[in-house]
């Protein structure tokens, strides 16, 4: 047979119904890109510490998932080259990545789970990926430290800790400023529908404003995979607001302000999150008259937080957000846990480092100053605000 | 009736985007009976290709548009001959092609995601003409109407390569039986490599637009765009150009409208509906021939 009559054959000897083709598309396409790295096996010698890193360095969280990464690894290295854990001690990171994906969290988690040396876990970008590992993390005994996941209520001690302030908590204060500030009487909203997080967010958003008696002119729903925020910029300026309350995560917001200010929109916009990337992706111009909370400020002369921030630029080339920060500060979270017990001469385990974790009520000196620990929940003193300076820069709104 | 009006004109340039990947993507799969899932992947190197020739080498964007085309054109042209060509050799069937896309959909995605270090960017605004047609209060961003413009040029000029060309000619034998237009004096593996290389254009200039409508460039940019390039070429009907064309504006009108008059959150759900719909009951599409769906 030729090669030509066997590829005519080939052509059209498959005879598949189009069903199983698009099912078949469509479950591909399910499936995403992945990527682990730096998986340690059994064997490690005692004077490593294992920390499992369920990163999110693919998928829809991929985008911020990095900052979160990068500042893990960064807290990483910074910790061992100071000999944090004393002299011989290091951290090990075993890290693998679930693609934003809870069921592949799952997967991930189990392989900690069963993977004896981890002593704890640092995980999720995403709410739907933290509450599917919270469980597993309780019901194993093996401590679980979230430094993304906006829905409250995920910490537990001591098995399970959220070692970023509650979003949700900043909410009714930024409200309150800008009511105060910049008088809006009419606010529209936009808010991922499929993120419980968000969610959450929104609703505290949406009743703070009419606490304050600002009316709420409508909402936009989007899809945190959604990418085209054209038409959903041109429905929020159909409702003429005075300001717009952006509840959003994934690759959306960024777009969603850059098609606001092409389409016109030039009133205050209000983010709950601001990743490193937005002003140099909408441009210092559209990124005017946008506020946020600014639970770390990049800006700040605090000597633990400009070092943070030289040395992240130095390392990644951009500023660090707060993703980044949040990475950070969590594994120093677990870091401190874990030289209590050695300095205490207890062996690091599982146990010994949940208990450890679940009596520290304060730690001085983060990326975010002095913080308390109540119920597995870190908060800060205070709610900073931020917003873009006329050079860019992220800078606290006063 | 404006935010109607203005939201018609979004659906419009969305669906016109839909319908440029959706003409390479059925241009592959009516002519040479591959489901080319890694088309989505094409297409997001095609946004990168140009955004690294601004931002990288500094170029205009009609060189970087051009960069596109021509890495798109020569990326396809490098599946095909190195993971399709060898299959047609053994003689494989239509689901060996598909898992060999699927595995090139996963390296060049796992690429794209490293080169990028899965950070989101988009074209320097300054690259970019900054105008914007203001038809009676109703708003085309530049992208906007560039976009629909490209599509329908594409639009035009393949209906017409296929059907007014010797090679059009060539491509249709080809895909009706590669033996006898063999047999009849084509060369089937060029005429192949041509059908590949117009999808690759077609891809790059769906990335590049892809990209700018939705001013983000991402590892991720052509992920979005596969299913609904897909669903443009069921609702249009297999094989036929103006039938994608016409799904493709379809599925950006009922996306766009959907988000507007119900919620956006229920956009995918009525566009796959609508899919679920043609796949069950008109599995030929609007325009599609019939024995198309059987020998596929």
């Amino acid at each position: 047979m030729t090669e030509l009559s066997r590829m005519a054959e080939s052509k059209w000897r498959g005879r598949r119904s189009f069903g199983v083709l698009a099912l078949l598309l469509v479950g591909a396409t399910s499936l995403s890109a992945c990527s682990s790295s730096s998986s340690s096996s059994g064997g490690a010698p005692s004077t490593e510490v294992t920390i499992g890193f369920i990163a999110d360095t693919s998928g829809v969280a991929a985008s911020f998932g990095t900052s979160y990464s990068n500042g893990v690894k960064m807290a990483v290295k910074q910790l061992n080259e100071g000999a944090y854990l004393g002299k011989g001690r290091t951290i090990k990171l075993n890290q693998i990545d679930e693609g934003s994906d809870p069921a592949r969290g799952v997967s991930a988690m189990n392989g900690m789970i069963n993977h004896q040396n981890v002593s704890a876990v640092i995980c999720c970008a995403l709410t739907p990926v933290a509450a599917a590992l919270k469980p597993l993390a309780l019901k194993n005994q093996l401590p679980i430290f979230i430094y993304g996941a906006t829905l409250p209520g995920l910490n537990e001690p001591p098995y399970a800790y959220r070692t970023i302030p509650v979003p949700v908590d900043d909410i009714e204060p930024m409200v309150t400023k800008i009511v105060q500030k910049l008088h809006p009487s009419k606010v529209a909203f936009a808010v991922n529908s499929d993120n419980d997080g968000m969610q959450s967010m929104y609703k505290a958003a949406e009743n703070a404003y009419k606490v304050t008696g600002v009316q709420n002119v409508g909402t936009a729903e989007t899809l945190v995979t959604d990418s085209n925020m054209t038409s959903t910029a041109d429905k929020l300026i159909a409702m003429h607001p005075d300001i717009i309350s952006i509840t959003m995560t994934g690759a959306s917001p960024t777009p969603l302000l850059s098609s606001l200010r092409s389409r016109g929109f030039e009133g205050p916009v209000t983010f709950q999150y601001l990743s490193s990337g937005t002003v140099s992706q909408v441009g210092v111009k559209a990124a005017q008259n946008i506020f946020f909370p600014l639970d770390f400020n990049p800006s700040s002369d605090n000597p633990t937080i400009a070092k943070f921030v030289s040395s992240y630029k130095a390392a990644y080339g951009d500023p660090p957000d707060a993703y980044a920060a949040a990475g950070y500060e969590t594994v120093s979270t677990i870091a401190e846990a874990a030289k209590s017990v050695l300095d205490a001469g207890g062996a690091v385990s599982r146990g010994t480092v949940a208990k450890a974790a679940s009596e520290i009520t304060k730690e001085d000196g983060t990326l975010y100053g002095h913080v308390t620990f109540s119920n597995g929940q870190i908060a800060i003193g205070g709610h900073l605000f931020g917003t873009i300076s006329p050079t860019g820069d992220v800078e606290e709104w006063k | 009736m404006l935010i109607f009006l203005q939201q018609l004109a979004n659906g419009i340039s969305l669906g016109a985007l839909y319908a440029l990947f959706g003409l390479g993507f059925g241009l592959i799969f009516a002519n040479l009976g591959i489901l080319h899932i890694a088309y989505g992947t094409v297409t997001t190197w095609g946004a990168l290709f140009t955004l690294w020739a601004i931002q990288g080498l500094h170029l205009s964007y009609v060189a970087g548009f051009a960069a596109a085309i021509l890495g798109c054109v020569i990326l396809s042209v490098m599946i095909d001959q190195v993971a399709f060509q060898p299959l047609r050799r053994r003689n494989d069937e239509m689901t060996s092609f598909l898992v060999a896309s699927i595995a090139i959909w996963i390296i060049l995605g796992s690429a794209a995601l490293i080169a990028t270090g899965a950070r989101y960017s988009s074209y320097p605004a300054s690259s970019f003409p900054a105008v914007r047609l203001n038809i009676g209060g109703v708003i085309l961003s530049w992208a906007q109407w560039v976009t629909i413009m490209v599509a329908l040029i594409a639009t035009v000029s393949l209906e017409l390569l296929l059907r007014r060309t010797p090679v059009g000619t060539a491509i249709r034998a080809v895909s009706y039986s590669p033996r006898a237009a063999a047999l009849s004096g084509v060369n089937t593996r060029y005429t192949i490599v041509i059908i590949v290389g117009i999808s690759g254009i077609l891809a790059g200039a769906a990335g590049v637009l892809g990209g700018l409508s939705t001013q983000s460039v991402s590892f991720q940019l052509g992920e979005g765009l596969l299913l609904k390039g897909f669903a443009a070429v069921v609702v249009g009907g297999y094989g036929d150009i103006r039938g994608t064309a016409i799904g493709g504006l379809l599925i950006g009108l009922i996306e766009v409208f959907t988000g507007q008059y119900l919620s956006g959150s229920f956009s995918d759900a009525v566009t796959f509906g609508l899919l679920l719909v043609f796949l069950v009951y008109r599995p030929r599409g609007l325009f599609g021939k019939t024995e198309m769906v059987e020998r596929a």
